[in-house]
């Protein structure tokens, strides 16, 4: 394998693939490193840890198709600290050399044949606008617990409901979810799946960084749909299937096998507006190796019977499924609330973060009293002493008073679309819920904190 | 906010004492030319005998007065059981003089409601003090004194079952206030009450009503605002427990250094358990625990360690302590070891965090069939905790349950608190007393049954 590949184009590949590989020594000492195979003018690097893989393919100037399996942060911060321009990988028979201008480094490499089996690209995918997955994630995703102890809750539900799909997270304290406008039910025939949400904080990573990427340098090889530099300004961005990266297995748009459609809201055009216009851009020049730096309207999506792969902007991500029955999270809703308050949510989130000052032992509430004219927050910390703040708000029904742990009140009303967030409250032990007004897609369930 | 008051406590600490005084009037103070009545029960309280009274005088009201001369140990043994039945319910308990005290039960309305708990002390400090008392219950501690004098409004005698309570209900506030008049608040003497009706100020609504800036200016700055809050039915001031308890801890010198980890653990639950048990006892939870251990070279070191949440009993002590002592290089051999529990917060103040979802669920891969357990669990603990379950069923909710370890410690307390200290311990305590323990879990389930 010998290939010579942008300084900067081959770091983001080594790290990004080298995300997925775990700190700790595997028992399988090829996983420590990342798996570089060169095929014709393509680059793939591959990194897991057996439960998240990571593929990320770049275009690279191809000299001798191979593969070679490198430590993956050692690689890295070596590519990462050479002199800007071209870098060259060679794979020598158990190490690989990577030189850069006058720098010279030989490696010592893992044997290839133990780098583990992926699973194969499965044709049938959905694909999900891009804006929706990201909004949806950042709002559902923080809810999930982080306690291994409990792996059940440490996963993302994604299940079908009429007309979409449904996001769900707890951490047993709050809930969040999110339903994504989907024409199709979830690929594979399944119900529902279980995603852990380390994979999904990757696939938020991914799409950070592809925002941030499109417009200006698209370094990795996402080959456009043929249409989509047409349809990208468009509302509606989000139709039909994604083109993938290996083009060979991927369906042809429209082709009757697995061609789903997702059905943009109108509420979300706005957002879809905020999509860079394509080529338009001074760097597309550049992009030689690249083709058009088209910025992904779409994710990929399929679902197997252990895993699920997402792909974005070529990268493929592949999630091992959690296997187990998420709480019935439908039961917990509360019927109805006897009070109920519209509240600005700057004004909301502000005073909470002000009085929040006062939580150092993050087991100190905010109590929270409506009157009518607004709510009362109040936190009295036994150490460091006490605040208070009104904010106005529009309250009906009864007064109540009721105590929450500030911060996971705050991810609820952050998480909310909107000025204004609807605060529902039955009293003070049972579940409110934070949602916006005018959006009934996101919910957010959030337990009180007994104070006696 | 509950305060309790002794029905003439000094005149029926006699009676207690000398049984054919009963139902005769009877003062208890000096009987010399300068003596006054320091008590009076209300055979003589019928007869126009007031407390301060001069002796002499209260005769000449009641010519059969029977005047007992004070015994005051007497009264301090009897006081000291009073505030051992009060704290019983609750470390929160401010005595004033022998034979009052203001009681938090902020922290233990899981025993109750406030007016239960009332019911309770009137029931309790008649079981084992044999005396009559008067318990106003309301939300702040001068409220809950007033009430207190409400309810002494009848006498002993004449009381029916469930008398000699009055409550305040935080919505009547106004409505029993208003119409009393101003010299029943706290530090309304003659004086201030005379300038008060200078101007027309007669009951606690006109002083409600009044400007705070004009009543400062009447009766002096900190007064006045003291005043219009106790008007207003504000009134903030704690509970402080006559003894504030900053830590408790327990230590012990080994006969022979010990070396072996195991043999420390055990010695460290021996110590944790009476420190988790005073914590129980107290109804204190504490925010830190510390072990000291002194090497056998007299070197002595103190590890501490923040505990979130706190510990309400001996399971959070011991739990702490080990690891602590899991952090100790011990090979030099440890001649003294310690465990203190410190920040020590009332039960009350200690806050939890609900659960939507109970502990334990979506610890399994395959969790199928753990949803029923849990809503039993949670239908088991909501009758212990004496709640509704049907409530939780038709709100379509899952209560949460609480920790179940701090149910088994309530468990416990309970069973302790009526068949004494060593009637029931737990079984899963590390230690050497592992195998005669009753188990906690069946503890419980007997306890269902009873109830």
């Amino acid at each position: 394998m010998k290939f010579r590949c942008e300084r900067d184009t081959l770091v983001d590949a080594l790290t990004t693939a080298g995300r997925a590989v775990s700190g700790r020594m595997a028992t399988n000492a090829a996983t420590n490193g990342v798996r570089v195979e060169l095929q014709g003018n393509r680059l793939a690097v591959v990194g897991t840890d057996l439960d998240l893989t990571v593929r990320v393919e770049v275009e690279a100037v191809g000299i001798a198709d191979g593969v070679c399996v490198a430590p993956a942060r050692l690689v890295a911060d070596i590519v990462r600290a050479m002199e800007p321009g071209a870098v060259t990988m060679e794979a020598l028979e158990d190490e690989v050399e990577i030189v850069a201008a006058r720098s010279r480094f030989v490696v010592r490499t893992y044997p290839a044949m133990d780098f583990p089996v992926l699973p194969e690209r499965r044709a049938e995918q959905l694909s999900l606008a891009v804006d929706g997955v990201a909004e949806g994630l950042r709002q559902v995703v923080p809810a999930a617990s982080t306690d291994d102890a409990r792996p059940l809750l440490t996963g993302v539900l994604v299940t079908k409901e009429p007309g979409s799909l449904r996001l769900v997270a707890t951490d047993s304290y709050r809930l969040a979810w999110r339903d994504l406008p989907a024409g199709a039910d979830l690929p594979g025939g399944t119900e529902q799946i279980l995603v852990p949400a380390r994979a999904l904080k990757e696939l938020q990573r991914l799409l950070a960084a592809s925002a941030k990427d499109s417009g200006s340098r698209s370094r990795r090889a996402t080959a456009p749909a043929p249409d989509s530099a047409a349809r990208a300004p468009e509302p509606v961005p989000a139709v039909g299937l994604v083109p993938g990266v290996v083009q060979s297995l991927a369906p042809e748009p429209g082709s009757p096998t697995g061609a789903f459609e997702v059905s943009v809201p109108q509420g979300d055009a706005d957002v879809a507006g905020s999509v860079p216009q394509g080529d338009a851009d001074g760097d597309g020049s550049d992009g030689a190796r690249g083709g058009s730096p088209v910025p992904p309207a779409t994710i990929g999506f399929s679902v197997g019977e252990l895993d699920a792969t997402f792909w974005v902007d070529g990268v493929q991500l592949t999630t091992r499924l959690l296997d187990g029955r998420f709480p019935d999270y439908r039961q917990l809703v509360p019927p109805s609330y006897p009070s109920s308050v519209h509240v600005g949510k700057a004004s909301l989130v502000d005073a909470l973060r002000r009085v929040r000052l006062l939580v150092r032992d993050n087991t100190t509430p905010v109590r929270l009293t409506t009157s009518a004219h607004g709510i009362d927050l109040s936190v009295m910390s036994q150490d460091l002493g006490q605040a208070t703040e009104s904010v106005d708000a529009r309250v009906e029904g009864e007064e109540v008073t009721v105590a929450f742990n500030p911060s996971y009140l705050i991810d609820g009303v952050e998480a909310a679309v909107g000025d204004e967030v609807v605060l529902e409250i039955v009293d003070a032990t049972k579940p409110a819920t934070v949602r916006s007004p005018d959006h009934d897609d996101y919910r957010y369930l959030l337990m009180p904190v007994r104070v006696s | 906010m509950l305060h309790v008051d002794m029905d003439a406590f000094f005149a029926s600490v006699e009676v207690l004492d000398d049984p054919s005084l009963a139902g005769r009037p009877i003062a208890v103070g000096g009987d010399g030319s300068r003596g006054a009545v320091a008590s009076c029960s209300y055979e003589a309280r019928a007869r126009g005998v007031r407390s301060a009274m001069a002796t002499a005088e209260a005769r000449r009201c009641c010519p059969d007065l029977v005047v007992v001369a004070p015994r005051h140990h007497r009264y301090v043994e009897v006081s000291h059981e009073l505030h051992r039945v009060l704290r019983d319910i609750t470390a929160l308990v401010e005595p004033v003089g022998l034979d009052e005290a203001f009681v938090d039960v902020s922290g233990v309305l899981r025993r109750g409601s406030p007016p239960t708990i009332g019911r309770y002390i009137l029931r309790q400090v008649h079981a084992s003090l044999g005396l009559t008392c008067a318990v106003g219950v309301a939300r702040t501690k001068s409220l809950a004194k007033l009430a207190s004098r409400r309810a002494k409004g009848v006498a002993p005698a004449d009381r029916g079952p469930g008398d000699g309570l009055f409550v305040v209900m935080p919505q009547a506030e106004r409505c029993f206030l208003d119409p009393l008049p101003v010299t029943e608040l706290w530090g309304v003497g003659p004086a201030t009450a005379e300038r008060l009706a200078r101007y027309g100020v007669h009951q606690v609504a006109d002083l409600a009503a009044m400007p705070p800036a004009t009543l400062r200016r009447l009766v002096g700055r900190s007064a006045g605002e003291r005043l219009a809050a106790l008007a207003r039915g504000c009134d903030t001031t704690p509970v402080r427990p006559s003894r504030p308890v900053k830590s408790i801890g327990r230590e012990t010198t080994v006969a022979q250094d010990l070396f072996e980890p195991a043999d420390l653990a055990d010695l460290a639950a021996r110590l944790a358990r009476p420190v988790g048990a005073a914590l129980v006892a107290q109804d204190l939870a504490a925010r830190a625990v510390t072990v000291k251990v002194r090497f056998a070279d007299r070197r002595t070191i103190t590890r501490t360690t923040a505990l979130v949440p706190p510990a309400t009993g001996a399971r959070g002590v011991v739990e702490a302590s080990l690891e602590l002592l899991g952090g100790v290089e011990i090979t030099g051999g440890v001649r003294l070891l310690g465990v203190a529990a410190s920040s020590l917060v009332p039960r009350g103040a200690v806050v939890e965090q609900l659960r939507l979802i109970p502990e334990g669920t979506g610890t399994g891969q395959r969790s199928s069939g753990r949803t029923g357990g849990s809503t039993g669990g949670a239908t088991r603990l909501a009758r212990l905790s004496g709640d509704g379950v049907s409530q939780a069923a038709r709100d379509g909710s899952v209560r949460p349950p609480p920790s179940r370890w701090q149910r088994v410690d309530d468990v416990l307390r309970m069973l302790q608190h009526r068949y004494g200290a060593q009637a029931v311990r737990r079984a899963a305590d590390p230690g050497p007393c592992r195998a005669d323990g009753l188990d906690a879990d069946v503890v419980m389930a007997r306890t269902l049954r009873e109830d």
